[in-house]
């Protein structure tokens, strides 16, 4: 209870700091005023948006007034999204808050995340345990080779190819969009891979490690037939790295699939952040990195208490020795 | 018993039993796999080196009238396209090997500036424990649970893309991992107990860390320095083709598959040849980077030296 | 009965593949075990007594291995025979755990951690008597109370690494008892524990063959042992049996020269008691040297330690503050004098081998006084500190991690004389050579790496890193616990005589009483962090005052085949621990004078 309070805290300033980050960096591309109306601005227009969303105090009260607007959940308004050049106290009312437009896109990404996880876990493990069960067998180089393949290669390039394979050539599936169950499967497939070949791989040494511990001998001494060692009694011992290894490919997930969503037109917050970028809507690309860190944040937390519950030596306390 | 056995090995060559560099030349030539994978990569680095020398066209020597030609073709005064041409009629297999020289400096220059600095970070940390060690290993954990490619993206979109800027932020945002595998094997060596031996024989402490510890702990931080010039070629690539990487008109192998992708119906190969070489040169290093942990690993090396 | 036989071996061969070709573990072996019988195989390491252990079930493929010749008959239940050798993994599935129980040493790591242990106690009992959750529950208790265990209820509920040492082994022979097999394999079930457990489990294993009935086959390295629990004894020798027999004779009359050499090494409580000094082992086929001279102890105190105290910190809490303190080391005094050799002897946890750290330092004590030569050891700085370690050396426990493995032999020997500029150049290499020859290592050693050498020769290796900088005082902490008994001999022999030639003063810290009769002048017993009882050797052996020092006396196995073991049974439940709230403070000990220098602790702490 005590780490996990201790947890909560450390995730609570790690968003703090990239929250901070996040508004400091922001003000180095130059005036906001200017990049929020555009080169074209009248000075007075200028002066007056200034003026209204109090880009003339001192940058700490801003920083202040940023990281207390974040608390009540207001992210700012978007420069583009439902926004046309209007006099500048009438913003608030017209344009849309950034966190909204986030939050329509964030269950796309995580249906896609998902369904990518739903492909690579079974994949992963099963793999990684056939690999540690027949060690330096074929099938054990087999899974080597493909798992480091997995990790070896460009995400948004296997996303092209199979789009000219599936798509172009044979027609199977869409080439991008978002709506049916035909449009998730290339894009969870090519997000798949990377995930594939690392669980596998983690997999593939926690197994090999606990089957050569001494309680594995026990349970055949005990008469409990192969499988039922390796896939119960040593997949539960190894349970530890695998769930980790899973929670960082998720947390990879939230975050990489900026390219993949953008080659298939998948409409999930890494393809609004691409947008947001080459729009250069600073306080909707702000929003979009606070969310996904938050995201990335509760992952581990939830990893976290993955292992409590996995490993009783963890659940019931001593933190350190 | 002992006795005998001491007479016994005295007589022994030493040489036979110890493991020398010749061992694992031997042990890699009977690895298929890893030797592969190292031959490619030796081309991959003497392609980069002599790039000039061994690319057959200029790599941004425009020839419009042969854009989009197949691989394996002609061009118009004759000459021979490998891999074929891009809309602007540029080689791309030359263009491949002087793409090769941007992505792979990228990916050794950033691993090699993050090793350096994690290690420094993490082996004092390790060593010395105490609040040094709390405060970077808070600043490890913090770091790395950030989404570091939306980081990255972020960073070069305030700064600009760019090979320098590329490189920066490649060692700012991965040192951490070398810092943690860094402090934990010095955590460990601190306990070990040859460390605690040469401590209690008078050794003095940089002597212990640098003489005792560092040839301990190199193996596993050449694996992970193999590993991560690989993530980083990945990353170089994925930043470059949303436009935040190398810049137009140096060539890299992501940039040349995002100029690729909209001829993606028509000409496949502009699209597969860089991604295949990205792929090859990735593959290749994680290849190696498993073999040398396979040879180095205490329990399995004498298997691995012996065997196979 | 006794003409039946349950399980017989003829000529069992076990290879291990290699790309060398196989390479054969054990080879020829023949022996059998009747109902109701206790059968030891005793051996020291590379002598194939467990992997002859782990064939008789054919668990020996689990580990690589594979079953190339001779045969292995088991009686079944049902009258029928069967040829454990060719039988199907469906057939052994069946007789695995359920006709054969088997425990092993490891009781820290041979349960499974993942999982409760009833689920683990359950498990067999649902796969070969086809028990329901309720019904397995039922019978597991019932042998957790077989066993002796405290408060079985709830230990059904706990998780392996919530019981002590003792605690599982009790479980793993319940568990190997749970489907009443009629033959228990034990691959060395005590060997990872404390004298005062082992009799416990030794004597629990003896009483349930009795209630029971199941035959006993006991896998040792242990001669003591075997005198303690042996029906018959099979001695095996680098993968052979050289000699089977019933124990009383292959005690008084071993056959086979390796038996002999064996029993020599052996270290006997009581061998010692009419002797006031230390001397070597007799070692068979080696020459008996004898004392060169007597082993007298010197009259200038050397070393003098005084209300040393060490606490580890256990966190907890909000905030990780210190809730409690392991006194690991709680108000130690003791002195050694020139030419002397003190024995801290003790069980796990203590506190001599942290004593004995923090004496060098190794380990930074939180109060108390240590004099070397008149010099406060506790108040040098770093730089005196290291001048220091000249006079003051330690060997280790642990022979295959005191050396570094990156580093030839010449050098980490060369080590301490380059650190302290003693010699250099070729003086620096004859030195060396020297130490080599001291500690009876072939020169040829010098450059080799730690991989290439035995325990036993590394441990010489780590003596002659210590004796290089000539120094007057030597920490032994466990130094030969880790070696073969036959390796231990000499080892111990090798000690002796470096002080008899070179007069250094050892502290020698053991878990084994018999090895601390034969090397040292004193002993100090530790227990729970306190010295409970010092005085001379013939004084503290032989005529204990202190409760845990006879405790730990008669805990002591002998080869004496007559011995008592049953009587030691008792029901486990809380093992005393030497953990107090942050802030509490011990009252100083308080020590009674029996005799000239024989103190006995007065005030127990609890």
């Amino acid at each position: 209870m005590a780490y996990l309070i201790k947890r909560i805290v450390n995730s609570a300033i790690i968003l703090f700091l990239t929250v901070s980050f996040v508004f400091f960096a922001g003000r180095l591309i130059g005036d906001p005023a200017l990049n929020m109306l555009g080169p074209g601005a009248s000075d007075v227009a200028l002066e007056n948006l200034r003026r209204a969303a109090g880009l003339n105090d001192p940058i700490l009260i801003q920083y202040f007034r940023y990281v207390v607007n974040l608390l009540s959940g207001d992210f700012g308004i978007s420069y583009r999204y439902g926004f046309s050049v209007l006099p500048s106290e009438r913003l608030s009312e017209i344009g849309q808050p950034v966190i909204d437009i986030v939050l329509e896109r964030l269950p796309a990404t995580f249906f896609l995340a998902a369904a990518a996880m739903g492909f690579a876990v079974p994949i992963g493990v099963f793999m990684g345990v056939t690999a540690a069960a027949y060690p330096r067998s074929a099938a054990d180089r087999i899974v080597t080779v493909l798992s480091l393949a997995g990790v070896s290669i460009v995400q948004f390039w296997l996303g092209l190819m199979l789009i000219v394979f599936f798509a172009v050539q044979l027609g199977w599936l869409p080439t991008g969009g978002y709506g049916e169950w035909q449009h998730v499967i290339l894009p969870a497939l090519t997000l798949a891979a990377r995930p594939i070949g690392r669980i596998a791989q983690v997999t593939r040494s926690a197994v090999l490690e606990e089957l050569a511990k001494p309680y594995i001998m026990t349970a055949h001494a005990k008469g409990v037939p192969v499988n039922r060692v390796v896939y119960l009694h040593s997949l539960k011992n190894a349970a530890i790295p695998i769930v980790t290894m899973i929670g960082d490919e998720l947390s990879a997930l939230l975050t990489g699939a900026i390219l993949v969503e953008k080659i298939f037109a998948w409409p999930g917050i890494g393809l609004l952040i691409i947008d947001s970028l080459s729009r250069s809507d600073l306080p909707l690309i702000q929003a979009s990195i606070v969310v996904v860190a938050a995201l990335v944040v509760c992952v581990n937390l939830l990893v976290d208490l993955a292992y409590r519950l996995l490993n009783p030596r963890i659940r019931f306390g001593k933190t350190e020795a | 018993m002992d006795t005998n056995s001491i007479e016994l090995e005295a007589r022994k060559d030493a040489r036979d039993v110890r493991v020398t560099g010749s061992d694992y030349l031997r042990a890699i030539l009977k690895d298929r796999v890893a030797l592969a994978a190292s031959i490619f990569l030796v081309i991959l680095v003497v392609f980069t080196l002599g790039a000039e020398f061994f690319a057959p066209h200029r790599p941004m020597g425009l020839n419009l009238r042969d854009g989009l030609l197949p691989p394996f073709s002609s061009g118009s005064k004759g000459e021979f396209y490998l891999l074929g041409t891009d809309e602007l009629g540029r080689d791309i297999f030359s263009r491949l090997i002087y793409g090769a020289r941007v992505s792979v400096s990228v990916g050794l220059i950033g691993a090699g500036l993050s090793c350096l600095l994690g290690v420094t970070m993490g082996l004092t940390a390790g060593y010395r424990g105490g609040l040094y060690e709390d405060i970077v290993m808070r600043l490890v954990d913090g770091m790395l649970s950030l989404p570091s490619l939306l980081v990255a993206l972020f960073v070069l979109f305030v700064l600009g893309g760019g090979f320098v800027n590329l490189i920066l932020v490649f060692s700012v945002l991965h040192w951490m991992v070398f810092a943690r595998m860094a402090r934990g094997l010095a955590l460990d060596a601190r306990t070990a107990t040859y460390v605690q031996a040469a401590k209690s024989l008078g050794t003095t402490e940089i002597r212990i860390v640098f003489y005792h510890i560092l040839p301990n702990v190199a193996a596993p931080i050449i694996v992970l320095l193999t590993l991560e010039i690989a993530i980083l070629i990945l990353s170089e690539a994925s930043l470059s083709f949303l436009g935040f990487g190398v810049q137009p008109p140096d060539p890299s192998w992501g940039l040349m598959i995002a100029d690729g992708r909209e001829h993606i119906r028509s000409a496949w190969w502009l699209v597969t040849f860089p991604g295949l070489a990205i792929f090859l040169t990735a593959l290749s290093l994680n290849l190696l980077a498993n073999w040398v942990r396979a040879v180095t690993d205490p329990v399995q090396r004498w298997r691995w030296i012996t065997a196979s | 009965m006794a003409e039946s036989v349950l399980i017989r071996t003829d000529n069992l061969k076990v290879q291990f593949p290699s790309k060398t070709g196989p390479v054969t573990a054990v080879e020829d072996i023949s022996f059998s075990v009747r109902p109701g019988e206790i059968v030891c195989i005793v051996g020291e390491s590379g002598s194939g007594k467990s992997v002859t252990s782990f064939s008789l079930m054919q668990l020996v493929k689990f580990n690589g291995g594979m079953i190339s010749g001779g045969a292995i008959t088991l009686h079944r239940r049902d009258g029928t025979t069967v040829d454990l050798r060719n039988a199907s993994e469906d057939q052994m599935r069946g007789i695995r755990g359920n006709e054969i129980g088997m425990i092993f040493q490891e009781p820290m790591t041979a349960l499974n951690p993942a999982f409760t242990v009833g689920w683990q106690m359950a498990e067999g009992l649902r796969i070969h008597m086809g028990l329901n959750r309720v019904q397995a529950d039922r019978r597991s208790l019932e042998l957790l109370r077989m066993v002796r265990i405290s408060e079985p209820e709830n230990r059904l509920r706990q998780y392996p690494h919530e019981l002590s040492g003792g605690m599982r082994q009790r479980v793993m022979i319940a568990m190997a008892l749970a489907c009443k097999p009629h033959l228990l394999i034990a691959d060395e079930p005590t060997t990872a524990l404390d004298v005062t457990v082992q009799a416990e489990i030794l004597g629990l294993i003896d009483l349930l063959r009795e209630e029971t009935g199941a035959a006993i086959l006991l896998i040792t390295h242990d001669m003591a042992v075997v005198a303690q629990m042996a029906d018959r004894v099979v001695v095996m020798f680098r993968g052979r049996k050289v000699e089977e027999g019933p124990v009383r004779r292959i005690l008084s009359e071993p056959q086979h020269e390796y038996t002999k050499a064996l029993l020599a090494a052996v270290p006997k409580l009581g061998d010692m008691s009419q002797k006031p000094n230390p001397e070597p082992l007799k070692i068979v086929g080696e020459r008996y040297r004898g004392p060169a001279k007597p082993l007298i102890a010197g009259k200038r105190q050397l070393l003098t330690v005084s209300g040393l105290v060490k606490r580890f910190p256990v966190r907890g809490g909000l905030f990780g503050r210190t809730t409690a303190n392991v006194h690991a080391v709680e108000n130690v005094s003791f002195g050694i004098n020139d030419n002397e050799t003190l024995a801290l002897v003790g069980e796990s946890g203590s506190g001599k081998s942290v004593t004995g750290r923090s004496i060098l330092r190794l380990e930074e004590p939180d109060s108390g006084k240590v004099e070397f030569e008149n010099r406060n050891v506790l108040a040098l700085d770093s730089t005196e500190m290291r001048d220091l370690r000249r006079n003051m050396q330690m060997v280790f426990q642990d022979p295959f991690g005191s050396l570094n493995p990156h580093k030839q032999l010449f050098d980490q020997v060369a080590e301490p004389i380059r650190n302290f500029r003693l010699d250099h150049g070729s003086a620096l290499e004859d030195r060396v050579a020297n130490l080599f020859d001291r500690v009876h290592l072939p020169r040829s050693f010098l450059r080799r790496y730690p991989v290439e050498l035995s325990g036993g020769q590394r441990q010489r290796v780590a003596i002659a890193r210590a004796l290089a900088p000539n120094p007057k005082f030597i920490v032994a902490d466990e130094a030969v616990s880790a070696l073969d008994v036959s390796v231990q001999a000499q080892v111990l022999n090798l000690m002796l005589e470096l002080q008899a030639d070179l007069g250094i003063s050892y502290l020698f810290i053991s878990h084994d009483v018999a090895v601390v009769e034969r090397v040292a002048h004193r002993v100090a017993v530790m227990y729970l962090g306190r010295i409970v009882e010092i005085g001379s050797r013939q004084d503290v052996l032989e005529n204990p005052q202190h409760g845990y020092t006879k405790t730990l006396i008669a805990a002591v196995p002998t080869l004496d085949p007559d011995a008592d073991v049953r009587g030691r049974v008792k029901t486990l439940s809380k093992v005393p621990s030497a953990i107090f709230p942050a802030g509490y403070e011990p009252e100083p000990p308080e020590y009674d004078e029996i005799s000239n220098g024989h103190y006995v602790l007065k005030n127990e702490k609890q």
